[in-house]
């Protein structure tokens, strides 16, 4: 049996297959991985994107807090927050309103994906009158 | 033994052929980073939400807090006041002489991830 098996090798016809689809799956893969590389990107700009909206939500939280309080913004206030973002500030006499806005750059350059990030908080001012 | 009747020489150039292999690997890979990315996004969302959520509890006490001194019915009005203009809603306000506990909710903006979580949830507590 392992005779006839051996001629069988030896005659080439398994080895031939092999010849001609050796290096297939090589090509293939070094195609294919460019294709990977842009969606796991793709994947970590979602993640930064959600790190970054949860800061300026933190950050819109804390400003009203502290304007609502009275205080004024620390100086280096604008510089905590991720480039290209704006805020303003809405005060009327009971309430502070703190609105952060900014435009999010694409993962790939020559793509360009408009997402706008907001977050927006609202405090109750401790010298407001007693009526409201 | 496995004999292969008929077809043989087919069946050894499917077994032995490197063509197209990597191809369903590599779609199976492309769908699950896919579908990893989509449930990424979605539970990003919900994180967000949630932190929008806990800083408007936060806000809504800390006024609740401010109108303690008028009484636990106006501290709690001031809180539910506050939470809608942070876009929540107040679900439970209970206060005493000294401290107003909060909680809020918000409905989840995507429709897709309402079918999993409806609502987000915070709770917080301010006194003095």
């Amino acid at each position: 049996m392992f005779r006839s098996l051996f001629e069988w090798l030896r005659a080439g016809r398994l080895s031939t297959t092999h010849q001609s689809q050796s290096g297939y799956a090589t090509v293939e893969f070094a195609l294919t991985i460019p294709l990977l590389v842009m969606i796991t990107a793709v994947c970590g700009w979602c993640l930064g994107l959600t790190v970054i909206e949860i800061r300026l939500h933190t950050a819109a939280a804390s400003a009203a807090r502290i304007l609502a309080r009275g205080q004024e913004l620390p100086p280096g206030f604008s510089q905590h927050l991720p480039r290209q973002a704006e805020f303003e500030v809405i005060e009327n006499q009971s309430t502070v309103r703190v609105n952060i806005r900014m435009n999010s750059g694409s993962p790939i350059p020559a793509v360009s994906i408009p997402i706008r990030l907001s977050a927006s908080a609202v405090a109750a001012r401790e010298d407001a009158p007693s009526g409201w | 033994m496995l004999q292969v009747v008929g077809s043989s020489k087919s069946f050894r150039h499917y077994v032995c052929r490197e063509q197209g292999s990597v191809s369903i690997v590599v779609t199976c890979l492309i769908l699950a980073l896919l579908s990893l990315t989509v449930t990424l996004a979605m539970l990003g969302q919900v994180f967000v939400q949630q932190r929008a959520t806990e800083a408007a509890a936060d806000l809504s006490a800390l006024a609740g807090a401010q109108s303690l001194i008028y009484g636990t019915q106006r501290a709690c009005a001031k809180a539910s006041s506050v939470a809608q203009l942070n876009g929540t809603e107040l679900v439970n306000c209970t206060s005493d002489a000294t401290s107003v506990v909060v909680v809020v909710s918000q409905q989840v903006h995507s429709e897709r991830i309402r079918a999993v979580v409806s609502t987000v949830t915070a709770t917080s507590k301010a006194g003095y």
